[in-house]
């Protein structure tokens, strides 16, 4: 039951939020402190049962590695060159683990100094169990609990990754809510509802859990996306989002009707027998996966369904939209990807070549569209269509088991830490009293001039969307390549190919930008002289999206860890 | 020694950015930031020296090695991502040696006459420049294709922050950006080919012997079938193609130099375009020897089409940074013709030529930027009259065309030589018609240039505008090196016969075989 802790402490932390909330009517900052202490203590959690459960597996695979028998040659390939090096893979994911999370804990300062004697603590206690008894460690295998939920290293990696991402939009929400007066802890209290959503939707390994996780992901967006009403276009975005939303549940539901009505079976692992048992898979079925294609493609807005990403974007809060290009598109992938890797949905031509038309459309729309836009969020917008096509690749190449899910997770954390880094930015540069937003082309000119540090992480997190080297990006567009050529996927490819080079195009546009120098106000700058910069103004904010920038090029320079940590998050095979 | 070698420019150049940042933010006078606005400058200054003077010492330790009759090599060798075996392997032979030394030299020069113009944020300008250094040195001793790629793209960043940011004053931030992507955007795109090819290597490497490597030394000995070797390197000459420049691919080039500045142009020209050839001669030729024989009619066909195309290009210019752009081109397309005879005598000449080649290109650069300065305009129409208005500079640029076209004396000449000695024997008729091209290269640009010195002044406007001792001290300094290479190449032609043969090897085996 530990295992299920994140979600728990989560429930926990929304029940008391919503308690003093009504009771006590919480201030803005109270409610902030308290958040983020929930979010930590679920992330603390996590990282914690996650390290313990990888660590076991590393032990367990490399004894039998036949359990990978879906996977090709590739798999055990890669699973040789593994044991070698085990001992520094362990050691140096703790580190890249703390660092991680760190700045994160040394926020609250409730909790500050514990938490490092005690991971350390538990990192050796582990070590020692599983030195003298592998047996006895049977609580921290990866197992079911009941049939709806997976406890496995995959999904522990990807909740961490969630609840980061949570904690540091609290940090911002915090700095941009900081010129109103009102209360805003209703804010906080939807965004303990999304963070409990993407998590339960990670572990999911049911159906329907699947289904509620993914209705508890977006319902709360409703909610976020319009939460700023005053802003121009933010009753249109929340009024668009659901609908839409809504339309794709419901297509989503009937695919899963569709689904138990051929096999009987709801759970992953019952339906990944039945599919391989299946000698060809019935038009019924067909028409399930397509319509679950349909509801996924809304979500993930992969390209005949990704209309209202741009508008939803443009009209919503900063961070809002930072958080439906993280945590939502991030969980339900993940969500998905552990269902096609357990059900090999995959292999069906028919399904295949729909999915690769689609990531081949998306690659394209969205770098193609992006050329023309003029406001920061709607080419984020169009760039993380084009971002998820190329992750659908990996997706569609997913029999090369390890090395997709190398990929996507290699890609994915490149993903987020650049989304950070740009949208956190733009964020801080702004307030919630205005009517929009700091995101148009020319109010960020020249921000480098104004404030250099947002400037340079903007500029750092660009260069990693457009996949330039020494950022996490260009480790994750290598990746993609490479898993494009072993899968032979040259048309995806290609379009990965004709994609980067649009998209340097738009990137580099915005970089320039942000430091041109403003030639009208030339004098102005030079006679005040504002420039100057305090240390007392550098925030936890700051240093959030300072150390994502720091981390994305760490992880582009010396990529090794990188790739660690993403091995050791095994995912449950049956 | 080796990892100080390549790393020290970029320590340099955090050093002398964080110098300013401090500077800027921490002291308050403006008197005392007035004084020490030039430290990034000095900064970036000494540490290119210091390189330099590391360079020369293993070079004098790789003479005393080669004289014991020894093999010198120097390799760093450590893990970089071991899921993919991917590993940062370095290794320093005769040609990089050569290669570096000259590198480190014109980026010396760079710095030197970078300090005249008056830039904004100097600090992130010179670690652009340190930044581009260290990654270009880092092409020339890298192994690994992985990471050889990685180098490959990172030079492209610093310099497309160059073009945009520091470039040409006089034009708009748009027309800039244009010039910039449209670099970023070209080598980008090859080089993404490239990537292609090198994956597709791995793999079937991985697929024969059942563990990845990104090493070429090891991937030399894949055995592939003829037409997927010949995919593959289309893939390579892509990326080497485009930033030769030949001739259909060659608009960045052009662009690049039109907006950029001075300095700009001087690390494009001086730096960049060696990572081509070099990288034809270390990855292309020794992994696919018999897709490269295959390939031989065409890539000769368009260098000579290049040659030819560039130098009638050339007698249309006025604008003097375009005309200096397309004589390089056609010189580059010259040795590039060159690498595929496959001798002994050739490759070393080209080796001489790469160096020759990039010193006179940056000669003349400077030579442009002064005077540029002299008559504010870079219509080649305007300047008239050279000798009566600037002492010293019309001597001065005489020599460079000179030595451009190669006269006996100057190392071009001895490049020049070589090359089309060891080319004869290969390919006797193509060599005429390329003698032929150069012929007409060194017509047009004559023609270009010779009515600079000549024209009347008037007498009533004739101030005498004195070049300042360091721009003499620059340019005397190229000619010197020019002269020495050109009067004693046994230098260089020691420390880089070993890999010239060993290239030659993989190709005369495979004729051989065939």
């Amino acid at each position: 039951m530990i295992a299920l802790s994140p979600i728990f402490v989560l429930s926990f932390a929304i029940a008391i939020v919503l308690f003093l909330l009504f009771v006590f009517k919480l201030s803005t900052k109270g409610c902030a402190i308290l958040t983020v202490c929930g979010l930590t203590c679920a992330l603390i959690c996590s990282v914690m049962v996650g390290y313990k459960i990888s660590f076991n597996i590393q032990a367990i695979t490399d004894i039998s590695s036949d359990n990978m028998q879906i996977s090709a040659s590739i798999s055990n390939s890669t699973k040789e060159l593994n044991p070698s090096s085990e001992k520094t893979i362990a050691i140096d994911t703790v580190s890249t683990e703390t660092t991680e999370s760190s700045p994160n804990e040394s926020e609250t300062t409730n909790i500050d100094g514990n938490i490092d004697n005690k991971n350390i603590d538990t990192n050796s206690n582990s070590m020692n169990n599983s030195n003298i008894d592998e047996n006895s460690s049977d609580k921290w295998k990866a197992h079911h609990i009941t049939a709806l939920f997976t406890c496995d290293g995959y999904g522990l990696l990807y909740t961490s990754l969630i609840l980061m991402i949570s904690i540091s939009i609290a940090c911002f929400a915090y700095r941009w809510f900081k010129q109103e007066q009102n209360h805003h802890g209703l804010f906080y209290l939807i965004l303990l509802f999304m963070a409990l959503g993407g998590v339960t939707l990670v572990y999911a390994s049911h159906l329907i859990a699947f289904f509620i996780g993914i209705e508890l992901l977006s319902i709360p967006f409703v909610g976020l996306i319009g939460y700023q009403y005053t802003q121009t276009h933010s009753l249109e975005a929340a009024v668009k989002y659901m609908i839409l939303s809504a339309i794709a549940s419901v297509f989503l539901l009937m695919g899963i009707a569709f689904y138990y009505a051929t096999t009987g079976e709801l759970t992953f692992s019952g339906l990944s027998y039945q599919l391989s048992t299946m000698s060809y898979p019935s038009l019924l079925l067909l028409i399930g996966v397509c319509l679950m294609l349909v509801g996924i493609g809304f979500k993930l807005s992969l390209v005949p369904f990704q209309l209202w990403l741009p508008d939803v974007y443009q009209g919503a809060p900063t961070i809002v939209a930072l958080l439906l290009s993280t945590v939502g598109k991030v969980a339900i992938f993940c969500a998905i990807a552990r269902l096609f890797l357990l059900a090999p949905i995959v292999n069906n031509e028919t399904i295949r070549i729909i999915l690769v038309i689609m990531a081949f459309c998306s690659i394209l729309w969205g770098n193609l569209l992006a050329l023309m836009q003029s406001s920061l969020k709607r080419i984020l917008a169009y760039s993380s269509i084009a971002h998820f096509g190329y992750l659908l690749t990996a997706l569609i190449a997913v029999q090369y088991q390890v090395l997709a899910l190398e990929t996507i997770g290699v890609y994915l954390i490149g993903y987020i830490l650049a989304n950070i880094c740009i949208l956190g930015a733009i964020s801080l540069d702004s307030h919630s009293d205005e009517l929009q937003d700091h995101e148009n082309e020319i109010d960020l000119s020249g921000l480098f001039w104004r404030r250099p540090i947002l400037a340079l992480t903007m500029g750092v997190g660009l260069l990693s969307l457009a996949g330039t080297p020494l950022t996490a990006g260009f480790v994750g567009r290598f990746l993609l390549v490479l898993l494009g050529v072993t899968a032979e996927l040259w048309w995806l490819v290609a379009a990965v190919v004709i994609g980067s080079a649009l998209g340097l195009y738009f990137y580099a546009r915005l970089i320039i930008n942000l430091y041109i120098r403003p030639v009208c106000r030339d004098d102005l700058i030079s006679s005040k002289s504002s420039i100057k910069l305090k240390w007392t103004d550098i925030r936890i904010s700051e240093l959030i999206i300072v150390l994502c920038a720091l981390l994305t090029m760490l992880c582009g320079i010396y990529p090794k860890w990188l790739f660690n940590l993403v091995s050791m998050a095994q995912y449950l095979t049956t | 020694m080796l990892l100080w070698l390549v790393f020290l420019p970029i320590i340099g150049g955090f050093i002398g950015w964080l110098c300013h940042v401090c500077l800027q933010r921490g002291v308050v006078s403006a008197n005392v930031q007035m004084r020490w606005s030039k430290l990034p400058i000095i900064v970036a200054f000494i540490t290119i020296f210091l390189t330099l003077l590391m360079s020369i010492l293993l070079w004098i330790d790789a003479i005393n090695i080669l004289n014991q009759g020894g093999n010198w090599v120097k390799e760093v060798n450590l893990e970089w991502i071991p899921l993919l075996g991917i590993r940062f392997h370095l290794v320093l032979d005769g040609l990089s040696m050569v290669v570096i030394t000259s590198t480190l030299f014109i980026v010396l020069l760079t710095i030197i006459y970078s300090s005249k113009e008056s830039l904004n944020n100097l600090g992130l300008f010179y670690l652009c420049l340190l930044f581009m250094t260290s990654a270009i040195m880092m092409l020339f001793v890298i192994t690994d294709l992985f990471l050889m790629f990685f180098f490959w793209e990172a030079v492209a960043i610093p310099i497309y922050f160059l073009i945009s940011l520091w470039g040409r004053r006089d034009s708009s931030s748009q027309l800039r950006f244009n010039g910039a992507s449209k670099f970023l955007i070209y080598t980008q795109f090859s080089s993404l080919l490239m990537l292609i090819s090198i994956v597709s290597l791995a793999l079937i490497n991985w697929n024969l012997t059942g563990h990845w490597t990104f090493d070429y030394q090891e991937l030399t000995k894949t055995p592939i079938s003829s037409d997927t070797e010949f995919l593959i390197m289309l893939g390579f000459l892509a990326a080497f193609i485009v930033r030769i420049p030949f001739v259909p691919f060659h608009g960045w080039f052009i662009e690049a130099h039109i907006e950029s500045s001075t300095t700009g142009s001087m690390m494009i020209s001086g730096l960049l375009l060696n990572t081509a050839t070099f990288g034809l001669l270390r990855f292309v030729i020794p992994l696919f020897p018999n897709a490269s024989i295959t390939i031989t009619p065409l890539m000769l066909a368009f260098a000579l089409l290049t040659v030819v195309y560039a130098a009638l290009l050339a007698f249309n210019q006025n604008d003097i940074k375009k005309l200096i752009a397309y004589i390089h081109i056609a010189l580059m397309g010259f040795v590039t013709a060159i690498i595929y005879s496959g001798s002994v005598l050739a490759y070393q000449g080209v080796v001489i030529q790469m160096i020759a080649i990039n010193l006179a290109i940056v000669g003349m650069f400077i030579i442009s930027g002064l005077l540029v300065e002299c008559y504010s305009t870079r219509n080649i129409n305007q300047f008239v009259g050279l000798k009566e208005r600037v002492p010293y500079l019309s001597s001065f640029t005489l020599y460079f065309i000179l030595a451009v076209l190669g006269i006996p004396g100057t190392a071009n000449f001895i490049a020049n030589y070589m090359m089309l000695f060891g080319s004869y024997n290969a390919f006797s008729y193509y060599t005429i018609l390329l003698v032929f091209g150069l012929l007409l290269l060194s017509i047009s640009f004559i023609v270009r240039m010779q009515p600079i010195f000549y024209g009347v002044v008037d007498k009533g406007i004739t101030i005498k505008h004195l070049l300042s001792k360091k721009d003499l001290l620059l340019l005397s300094s190229i000619l010197i090196v020019l002269i020495f290479i050109g009067l004693y190449p046994q230098v260089v032609l020691d420390m880089s016969y070993a890999v010239a043969n060993q290239t030659q090897q993989y190709i005369t085996t495979e004729r051989v075989g065939e």
